[in-house]
């Protein structure tokens, strides 16, 4: 036989035998089906219970859960572990999941690139349903996502990302957040019962400063307001009066995002305006001074929208500067601050407020020939290496419950890693396995996912962080 | 003996409840509301905003103090003692000058409270800014009710007193702020330049910040930031918010001027903190214009400032939530003139 036709069916099986199956059911975990993948493997999760934190830093893994009837693969936080799902590695594939009950986040892509998160259901109480951070080239499709007290679909500091076709229902924050983000598409999902529908927003004071190129179009963004048990939890704000809240009631809230275009969406029965413009002096829904941000909206283009029944009730903070205004209901466009070469089409035929430095766009201009934000191919991703790892760790999941200097979740880490100075390894190992240390603090999570050489990197990373 | 109101005390899981929905509420834009009357009740914030200051037996030791304590202008309590010991000699008394001395400490440290909580982004320790907000704004009502009754139409008093209005404001308040700003021009025509021109400072600046539907104008501020600047050739604030208002406006070329201008000034010349601070924000500016080498040039004298003067405060946002903090992919900070791997 020729031995280039052999090579050939070698190189076929071998890939085969690569590319593996594992098959995880319940009492075994995920985590250790992850653990035995390589990368290009699919575990397929099959119906049932799965109580665990799962760590994927593998390249090319497809973690695929198996739906049989009405039964998923559970993961459940039972409202003490942080995270549900956290990814690391390039090219990973999240699928098929009903993720509920976690404190943090439901599924984390953190560092990763070429992502896609399909048609999962994630369910509160956690900070984010779905949050990419530092990645590029994903694809977040027909996800459900309900009772997040944070945004339930939050693309922090990504770039080429689409979010298409997921529902966001009855969130006390935001249906879906862009922040800091650059070239994302927003198509053909429904927004409703949740805080504001959809937020882009430029945040001061975050390692990426710029949001830009944000495409929102054909969406079904309806009655928008804070869900009724949002009463229950009003009374836990310390935000005073000196700052910006966020306008809730708002179908879009533009936040010093560029070039954003808003096309083809229906705007119904939102209590506030179906549009709110602002900048950051007016807006200050964070205060941060951090002047490499410009704090202005710019370039703005909103297109052809259908405007259905809005701000006939607003509330909150919309309803204040309304009234300062001398109106008691919003219009389609309101616009607080400043900002540059920004458009709408059809200016005379839309209800706006504080549109006067706004052009007519010109006629004929649509984003319809733009199909996806996502790049024709995988974008290059060397792997992590083991320093990015460790601060992602540190951004990803330390800092959701400890601050440095101040109580948060947990104690501070300035006093909390008092004990351990000097000896990296106690404190990995005890991360691994924590015990309930402080009486007046819960018990931290077991962080025990985690590779041991990670956990001891982000010990050595948290003992050596200095104050300054 | 002077402290912040105490605050009736709250089960500490409440408090921890009330840790996580802060912190989602800011990180995740998911604020809740909260009017003024509903103020956050936390008895470790409340622990943590008291601050005691030396008792003094008459009026001259007090202002001997305040004198003292002034210099400390990256310390909020040396600031806080300032305030209420300024407070203290003028209140009651017909000495006009005692009561500038103690409306300036008001708005200085109203201030440095408002910077104090702006850099916290994670809102960990709002509700200790937000108490001593309120102690600071019920020292100036008091002040500025005693201004009112005895000298109304003084220039300095009342560029004083807008001041603290349009400080405390916020961004929902426009009329307040220009009401605060009707008043001060008003002193500030009668009085050009009064008090180094900071009634033109402080209305330039409101004019900036206020949007156009609420009376706002780039092009009303800069006449005053400008005259601002003449008063005060050397305060790095008129000249960071002219660089602003000309970016603004599309005037590269002179916003460029002012960072120059900002960039070469004596740190000495104004407060330390403060030249600190418009550096780092020189830095940003120059940044975004895209002049690295003038960026730089903020960079080399705001560290060689801190390196020399380490009570001074770094300005660095604390990484939480996810949030903030060093780049997690290249480890490098936002501001070069931060330190690395610090929180």
């Amino acid at each position: 036989m020729n031995r280039w036709l052999v090579f050939g069916i070698c190189g076929g099986i071998c890939h085969i035998a690569a590319a593996g199956v594992i098959t995880v059911s319940v009492p075994q975990t995920i985590q250790s089906a992850i653990n035995r993948a390589k990368p290009g493997d699919t575990v397929r999760v099959m119906p049932g219970l799965y109580k665990e934190t799962v760590f994927v830093d593998k390249d090319r893994v497809r973690l695929s859960g198996v739906i049989q009837g009405d039964r998923w693969p559970v993961l459940d936080g039972e409202n003490t572990r942080n995270d549900g799902i956290l990814v690391s590695g390039h090219g990973v594939t999240v699928e098929h999941f009903m993720v509920e009950r976690y404190l943090g986040n439901g599924i984390m892509i953190q560092g990763a690139n070429n992502f896609a998160v399909l048609d999962n259901r994630v369910e509160g109480p956690g900070f984010y349903g779905i949050f990419p951070q530092y990645g590029q080239n994903g694809l977040i499709e027909r996800n459900v996502i309900s009772g997040i007290h944070g945004s339930a679909m939050y693309i922090g500091m990504s770039r080429n990302i689409d979010v298409v076709h997921n529902e966001t229902a009855d969130n006390f924050g935001f249906g879906i957040e862009v922040e800091n983000s650059q070239r994302v598409l927003i198509e053909g999902n429904y927004s409703h019962g949740n805080m504001i529908g959809v937020v882009l927003n430029l945040i001061p004071g975050l390692p990426t400063k710029e949001e830009e190129q944000v495409v929102v179009r054909n969406n079904f963004i309806v009655a928008n307001k804070p869900p009724p048990e949002k009463s229950a939890a009003a009374d836990t704000s310390v935000i005073d009066s000196g700052s910006g809240e966020p306008p809730e009631g708002t179908g879009l809230l533009i936040n010093g995002a560029d070039a954003s275009t808003v096309e083809g969406n229906l705007f119904e029965g939102n209590p506030g305006p179906p549009i709110f413009v602002m900048d950051h002096k007016f807006g200050q829904l964070f205060p941060v001074p951090d002047p490499k941000v410009d704090p202005f909206p710019d370039e703005t283009r909103i297109l052809r929208n259908l405007f259905v029944d809005n701000g006939r009730a607003p509330i909150g903070r919309t309803k204040k500067i309304l009234a300062l205004l001398k109106r008691t209901e919003a219009p389609d466009v309101l616009m607080a601050g400043y900002g540059r070469r920004n458009c709408i089409l059809g200016k005379d035929s839309v209800a706006a407020i504080g549109l006067e430095s706004w052009t007519e766009c010109a006629p004929g201009s649509t984003s319809a020939n733009l199909r996806t934000m996502r790049l024709e191919k995988p974008v290059e991703s060397p792997s992590l290496t083991l320093q990015q790892r460790v601060r992602l760790t540190w951004l990803a999941v330390c800092t959701g419950c400890h601050s440095f200097t101040m109580r948060l979740h947990g104690p501070p880490m300035v006093a909390a890693r008092v004990p351990y100075m000097g000896n990296p390894q106690k404190l990995a190992d005890w991360i691994a396995h924590p015990t309930k240390k402080r009486a007046d603090y819960p018990a931290m999570p077991p962080q025990s996912y985690l590779p041991p050489e990670v956990r001891l990197e982000v010990a050595k990373y948290v003992l050596e962080i200095k104050e300054p | 003996m002077s402290s912040l109101p105490r605050i009736p005390g709250q089960p500490v899981s409440a408090v921890r409840t009330r840790k996580r929905a802060v912190a989602s509420a800011v990180l995740f834009a998911a604020w809740l509301l909260c009017s003024a009357d509903q103020l956050p009740v936390n008895p470790e914030a409340a622990a943590q905003a008291k601050y005691t200051c030396q008792a003094f037996a008459d009026k001259a030791a007090k202002a001997q103090a305040a004198m003292a304590l002034s210099v400390k202008t990256s310390d909020k309590n040396a600031l806080a003692c300032t305030a209420d010991l300024r407070f203290e000699v003028a209140s009651g008394s017909h000495d006009r000058g005692a009561y500038l001395a103690a409306l300036s400490a008001v708005l200085r440290y109203i201030d440095h409270v408002h910077s104090l909580k702006y850099f916290d982004l994670g809102h960990t320790n709002w509700p200790e800014y937000v108490l001593r907000l309120q102690h600071a704004a019920a020292l100036g009502a008091k002040l500025q009710a005693d201004v009112r009754a005895n000298w109304p139409d003084d220039p300095e008093l009342t560029i004083l007193s807008g001041g603290i209005e349009q400080s405390l404001a916020g961004p929902d308040d426009p009329q307040r702020t220009m009401s605060a700003v009707e008043r001060m021009s008003a002193a500030v025509n009668r009085k050009p330049g009064a008090l180094g021109g900071l009634g033109e400072l402080l209305i330039g600046k409101s004019y900036l910040e206020v949007p156009p539907i609420f009376g706002g104008a780039v092009d009303k501020a800069v006449p005053y930031l400008e005259r601002a600047h003449r008063a005060s050739p050397n305060d790095p604030r008129a000249l960071r918010y002219l660089a602003e208002a000309y970016d603004q406006l599309g005037e590269r070329d002179q916003a460029g001027r002012m960072l120059v201008a900002l960039s070469s000034l004596p740190a000495q010349d104004s407060d330390l903190q403060t030249s600190a601070d418009e550096w780092r924000m020189g830095e940003g500016l120059a940044s975004r214009m895209h002049d690295k080498a003038l960026a730089q040039k903020f960079v080399a004298r705001r560290t060689a400032l801190m390196d020399s003067h380490p009570e001074l405060l770094v300005r660095k946002i604390e990484t939480v939530l996810g949030h903030g903090g060093d780049d997690p992919m290249t480890g490098r900070p936002q501001y070069n003139s931060e330190p690395a791997n610090s929180h």
